[in-house]
């Protein structure tokens, strides 16, 4: 009877337990033996043992009793609810463009598996974590981002006459020109991270104490029961985003022009099979491997659905047949 | 040398590990009927392992993919049965390496996320000693007189939460990522 994967897992784990107190001869001779018996055997050990290594990852959140507190720290139970929100879409609401100095602007990723992107009218951009929601209002000496839940990346557009603040409950992050990402747990608990430039961080209720510096590569987990110090910049953790390789910037083409755009790069055709959703106009920014994000989002956008057949996505307009 | 090297492990852990998810949700729908997923993951981090230290990989995704693409048509040769559907998959699979996007930013913290959930569903005395060895840095051996327990008392609780960790860890990607196929189904909301 062939050795189960799961078996063989939790062998593994006894073996990176006992490597890390450290082997005794006879364990290093009984270790050898093991892991020539079955390929499988070492692979399974480079996995728990790179694990092991990655557990030290989440010490960031184990500070000051949450991670014993935590009520997230349940797995929940499988459940079907996960059909159903898998199938719910991204909206994308358009940004407002143009020479405007005072706009307001939602934006959602509701709880889809997909991430969203959207250039916002300055330039900057911002990327959603499923779920997540944030209001962006430009005013005329700041620009003003409010995440009401989840995380967002931000890319900020250098504009030193408007500061880019972004708002999490108690607690504000300001930046200039640079690149970071606010992760909000609660009203009065937000991680930060900055993967460019330098921002800084305070909570509006303290607002006469001095601001937290925090410069690229470090990160910092806001509690109210205090700050943690500011991780040292870590760049193998963090990697500050190079280039933007296949990413598909829509400033304002015809769906239509878009399609063809996505085409150039996908073997799955994107295809449009109604002139007047083809003329629609819209704004956004996808990886240019994920047409299916994009179809997703211009149907939630224009009341249309998607056809699916492996081959071809294509975008036809009304609701879906009824399918549950 | 059976064991990784520290070096190694790092980069396992930077840059396989978060990759597994999605590999994991790739080979549900690639593997023929009746061979276990967690087969073939086994079996490509040895692969892995088996690299010469020196050994740079530039494309870990694409690496990691063609490995296992291989390993699967190997085993589906072997079997010499041909499963409708396998083979069309792995021609299908296209992996797209972009250098670090937001996205990767963004799933490297979920994936601590990830992490975080899975040690703190732990049960409390094996959580209590793999945080203080993780977490404080301190030996086997401290956790012990610390705890007043013995030392084989505490590699046990050790190796019952590295268990359950990756138990854990991989609850949270079945229940966490639907399969591509559903996730291509869109409807309005």
């Amino acid at each position: 009877m062939r050795e189960t994967a799961s078996a063989i897992d939790s062998k593994a784990s006894d073996w990176v337990v006992r490597i890390d107190r450290g082997l005794t001869n006879v364990e290093r001779k009984a270790l050898e033996r093991w892991l020539e018996s079955d390929v499988r055997h070492r692979g399974a050990l480079a996995r728990v043992q790179a694990l092991w290594v990655h557990a030290e990852r989440a010490r960031v959140f184990a500070r000051k009793g949450e991670m014993l507190d935590s009520p997230a720290g349940r797995l929940r139970p499988r459940s079907l609810a996960w059909l159903a929100v898998a199938s719910v879409v991204l909206i994308i609401v358009t940004a407002f463009y143009g020479l405007s100095r005072y706009t307001r602007t939602d934006i959602t990723a509701s709880a889809s598996n997909e991430i969203v992107h959207v250039q916002l009218g300055d330039g900057s951009r911002v990327t959603l974590q499923k779920g997540s929601r944030v209001s962006v209002e430009y005013r005329l000496l700041k620009r003003l981002v409010r995440l009401e839940s989840g995380e967002a990346l931000f890319d900020v557009a250098k504009n030193s006459h408007r500061p880019f603040i972004v708002e999490a409950g108690d607690i504000r992050v300001r930046a200039v020109g640079t690149a970071f990402d606010v992760d909000r747990w609660s009203d009065s608990t937000v991680d930060v991270l900055v993967t460019k430039g330098t921002v800084d961080v305070w909570r509006q209720s303290k607002g006469s104490d001095p601001p937290l510096r925090l410069v690229a590569g470090s990160r910092v987990h806001i509690t109210p029961l205090g700050t943690d110090r500011p991780s040292e910049p870590q760049f193998a953790d963090v990697p500050a985003p190079t280039g933007d390789a296949a990413v598909i910037e829509l400033n304002g083409l015809t769906l239509g022009q878009a399609a063809a755009e996505f085409n150039r790069h996908n073997r799955q055709t994107v295809v449009i099979s109604d002139p007047r959703i083809a003329a629609q106009r819209v704004v956004g920014r996808f990886q240019a491997s994920d047409p299916a994000a994009f179809v997703a989002a211009a149907a939630a956008m224009l009341d249309a659905h998607v056809r699916n057949d492996d081959q071809r996505l294509i975008l036809q307009p009304g609701l879906p047949p009824t399918k549950k | 040398m059976p064991v990784l090297t520290k070096a190694r492990a790092q980069w396992f852990a930077t840059a396989i590990l978060p990759l597994e998810p999605q590999l994991r949700a790739w080979l549900r729908r690639a593997v023929p009927h009746g061979l276990d997923v967690n087969d073939f993951i086994q079996e490509a981090y040895a692969k892995l392992a088996g690299l010469p230290p020196n050994a740079e990989i530039k494309y870990p995704k694409a690496y990691l993919y063609t490995i296992t693409k291989r390993l699967i048509a190997h085993e589906v040769r072997r079997l010499r049965v041909i499963p409708i559907g396998a083979l069309t998959e792995i021609a299908e699979l296209e992996v797209l390496e972009s250098g670090f996007t937001p996205e990767q930013i963004v799933s490297s913290r979920q994936e601590v996320k990830r992490l975080h959930r899975a040690i703190s569903a732990l049960p409390s005395p094996c959580r209590t000693v793999f945080m203080m060895r993780k977490f404080d840095d301190m030996s086997q051996k401290a956790i012990a007189a610390q705890l007043g327990i013995s030392e084989n008392a505490v590699e046990k609780r050790m190796s019952r939460a590295l268990r359950k960790l990756v138990q854990n860890m991989q609850l949270e990607e079945s229940e966490k990522r639907p399969l591509a196929s559903q996730r291509r189904v869109v409807r309005l909301a």
